[in-house]
């Protein structure tokens, strides 16, 4: 089976405190965005095209706190310097610098960002390999 | 940055054995590599060979994940062919994975919401069942 579109979704306080690290930071797009649907605040960001995107949402009146650990990541693969490096660039431009992964693994060959809710970002200058 | 980066999305977890009936014999991913005491770290890495993305359960030990923070921390495949989506809802159910309503009642209306051993959940859209709102 072909992959299917995947989105990663999860609920926020504050949808407008996320935009900066993952529109400014990350550079991605906003692909959509919803107000009150029954009650549900939302914001998609993505590349257009792209198989994967993000969500974030907030049910108003409802407080969801913040992310249950320091190892909650998603991790992008950038092999090439220059797109590592630009990645990284932009994310210090909007005013983020990395934090010590919780496992040291990262630190080698990464860098991590740690979002306004505590949910992680890797850039891993590496690429990514099936196992064989 | 090139238009779709490979991507990994990691947790920790408790209790990776678990999340393999639900991920691997549930869902049908595969499992596509790991590791084994990195530095106190355990890792099990989930997937479809040639997929842009997988899943990658991690546990460091001595140190308990707990479960997830809310019921909206949410994975959602939208699958192509409603054929092949039936057919992994069916073996969810099979599982003994029953669907759960969702807290948010627009993935009720093309899709199948479950819940995996810590309280992370998956959706699963019937693609081809949308009416074409985002």
């Amino acid at each position: 089976m072909p992959n299917p579109t995947l989105r990663v979704a999860r609920a926020t306080d504050s949808i407008a405190a996320l935009l900066p690290f993952y529109r400014d930071g990350l550079g991605l797009a906003v692909l959509g965005r919803f107000e009150d649907h029954a009650g549900f605040d939302g914001v998609m960001l993505g590349r257009p095209g792209a198989p994967y995107h993000f969500e974030f949402t907030h049910q108003r009146g409802h407080k969801v706190g913040r992310a249950p650990t320091q190892d909650n990541l998603v991790v992008f693969y950038l092999p090439e310097r220059e797109d590592w490096e630009a990645a990284v660039s932009r994310m210090r431009s909007a005013g983020f610098e990395p934090v010590p992964s919780y496992n040291p693994y990262w630190d080698i060959m990464g860098a991590t960002f740690e979002d306004a809710d505590g949910y992680r970002v890797v850039f891993q200058r590496a690429p990514w390999q099936d196992a064989a | 940055m090139n238009a779709a980066p490979r991507l990994r999305i990691a947790r920790p977890t408790d209790d990776p054995r678990a999340l393999l009936r639900f991920y691997r014999d549930g869902l049908g991913l595969e499992v596509i590599g790991g590791f084994q005491d990195h530095a106190g770290f355990d890792g099990l890495f989930l997937g479809r060979r040639g997929w842009p993305y997988h899943l990658a359960f991690t546990t460091h030990r001595g140190h308990p994940a707990g479960r997830a923070p809310t019921q909206e921390n949410l994975l959602v495949f939208y699958v192509a062919e409603a054929a092949e989506w039936q057919a992994i809802v069916d073996r969810m159910m099979a599982m003994g994975f029953a669907p759960v309503p969702s807290i948010n009642p627009y993935w009720e209306a093309r899709g199948k919401t479950f819940e995996d051993p810590d309280g992370y959940r998956v959706v699963l859209e019937c693609a081809p069942c949308m009416t074409g709102e985002a």
